[in-house]
């Protein structure tokens, strides 16, 4: 039932080959807005990470036994960013209530991650990709684990280049996206066949 | 002909499948909110909008949101927030019930007036303009080591701007705009900048604690300490300890005598220190601001004026 190797394939393949962010090129603006500072990044992360694993698991269930049992499959989209959108709304009020101090630290970035494209990409791709529920559910939290480290390592760039002696028409969001553009070059390195290869995924 | 029922099969059931959906979470989350409603006293909210909003931390409280919750839940005192002064006690006791008395308001200075043109420096740098990052190299690059770095790292932290600099490095704090949050002491590196009472009068512009034979050496503008401050207005009002002359608040003797005297023009004004002269319709201690001083750091590396 459990396949680990695949697991394993699915989790390194996530965070450092298929990187959400560098080599997929979801999640953006998130990525870009609220990577200035170091102290907002963890609860960014975090934030996102939770949305997708939910997203991930919700969306399966969703797909599985009532898209598919229906046979209206090509609705996949719009049910998914419907599903997604109630579920977000539906932990950021119980999470109120129930554990105020997580609301404080992740409760602001909630709404902003409701429907965006990486956590809709999740869910699409774990369909795409025809992963069973388990691996459906580790790829959605892997992708948010990988998000989290793109961004943490933007928001130290960023902070070194606040200080920097930047021309002034790349000041501020410009040179970040250079700097981003850079990172994905460097993130190419990471062989995808060979590890293809090891893995057998 | 069958092709045409299974797309308006298809339609329908999508249109009806998915405004089921809709419609279900759309009460679902209302019964949910419902449930887990969580109550919030008004008073909070009334009183975040009073509370200047500044965010600084200076109450002991995370946020002002943080310290309208403590008074409201904890039940603390009013005059925690010192950019608010009186205007914001009045209205928080109006809404508590409470009265309080202003807290002194004390403001930020910085105790150096080490600039390009008066300072002598030991090294170039030329890195990242970050005071904590040059600190790091032996306490900064001018060869006074109690010194202000210059880099500005309190100018970009103040939340109201109080903090200037200008072409040589000098550093300033303008102490009418300044709301003593403190941020500006947590972040400097050197620790060059302290708090003291708004009507403190004056204060003793430099920190070094090196004997005068060296200060001369290094800083035509620090405290040698000579105590002619001391005998012009006395050792309870200003005293000498550790070749640093240090202003007593307490004691309330004036030290306009103390500051024209002092033969390094350390002493300056709290408020209005916007040059560093000493009252020029007095007097004749007037500061050159020559660039012939032998500065081993000469290049204007054009630092833009914060």
């Amino acid at each position: 039932m459990i396949d680990i190797k695949q697991l394993i394939a699915i989790s390194i393949g996530t965070i450092f080959i298929n990187n959400f962010v560098l080599s997929q090129f979801l999640g953006l603006c998130p990525f870009i807005g609220v990577s200035k500072k170091l102290d907002s990044v963890m609860g960014m992360g975090l934030a996102v990470t939770f949305v997708m694993t939910m997203a991930s698991l919700v969306t399966y269930l969703i797909y599985h036994f009532v898209l598919k049992i229906f046979e209206i499959e090509f609705l996949k989209i719009v049910s998914f960013i419907l599903v997604i959108a109630a579920l977000v709304q539906l932990v950021e009020i119980v999470l109120k209530k129930t554990i105020p101090v997580l609301y404080n630290a992740l409760g602001i970035y909630l709404p902003l991650i409701t429907t965006n494209c990486a956590v809709l990409g999740a869910a699409v791709l774990n369909i795409d990709k025809e992963y069973s529920f388990i691996s459906s559910v580790v790829h959605g939290f892997m992708g948010g684990l990988s998000f989290l480290l793109a961004l943490f390592l933007m928001a130290t760039i960023r902070e070194r280049l606040e200080l920097a002696d930047v021309p002034k028409p790349f000041k501020g969001v410009p040179i970040a996206f250079i700097s981003a553009g850079l990172m994905a070059l460097a993130f190419l390195a990471a062989d995808k066949a060979m590890l293809s290869a090891i893995t057998g995924e | 002909m069958g092709d045409i029922f299974i797309i308006i099969r298809n339609i329908s059931v999508g249109i009806f499948l998915l405004s089921g959906l809709g419609f279900s979470f759309g009460i679902g989350l209302a019964f949910i909110a419902k449930v887990f409603h969580v109550e919030i006293d008004p008073r909070i909210e009334k009183i975040i909008e009073i509370l200047p909003g500044v965010n600084c931390g200076a109450c002991g409280y995370p946020g002002c949101s943080g310290y309208a919750e403590a008074l409201v839940k904890d039940n603390v005192e009013i005059n925690l927030c010192s950019p608010g002064a009186d205007e914001v006690i009045k209205n928080i006791g109006d809404i508590l019930g409470k009265t309080a008395e202003t807290k002194l308001k004390l403001v930020a200075k910085v105790f150096c007036l080490g600039d390009d043109t008066v300072a002598l420096k030991d090294y170039d740098f030329n890195g990242e303009e970050d005071c904590t990052t040059v600190y790091n190299f032996f306490q900064g690059d001018k060869s006074c080591k109690y010194g202000c770095v210059g880099r500005g790292n309190c100018i970009r932290i103040c939340p109201v701007n109080a903090i200037k600099r200008d072409q040589y490095n000098r550093v300033w704090i303008n102490a009418d705009e300044c709301i003593g949050c403190e941020k500006c002491v947590s972040v400097c590196p050197s620790k060059v900048i302290k708090m003291v009472p708004q009507n403190g009068g004056y204060f003793v512009a430099c920190s070094s604690k090196d004997p005068g034979k060296i200060v001369r050496k290094i800083c035509k503008k620090g405290c040698i300490g000579c105590k002619i401050c001391e005998k012009m207005a006395s050792a309870d009002r200003i005293a000498v300890i550790d070749n640093l002359a240090e202003v007593n608040y307490k004691s309330k003797i004036d030290l306009h005598n103390a500051a024209i005297k002092c033969p390094s023009d350390v002493i300056v004004p709290i408020i209005n220190q916007t040059s560093f002269m000493v009252d020029n319709k007095n007097n004749k201690k007037e500061v050159k601001q020559d660039n012939n001083y032998d500065n081993k750091s000469n290049d204007k590396k054009n630092n833009t004026i914060q």
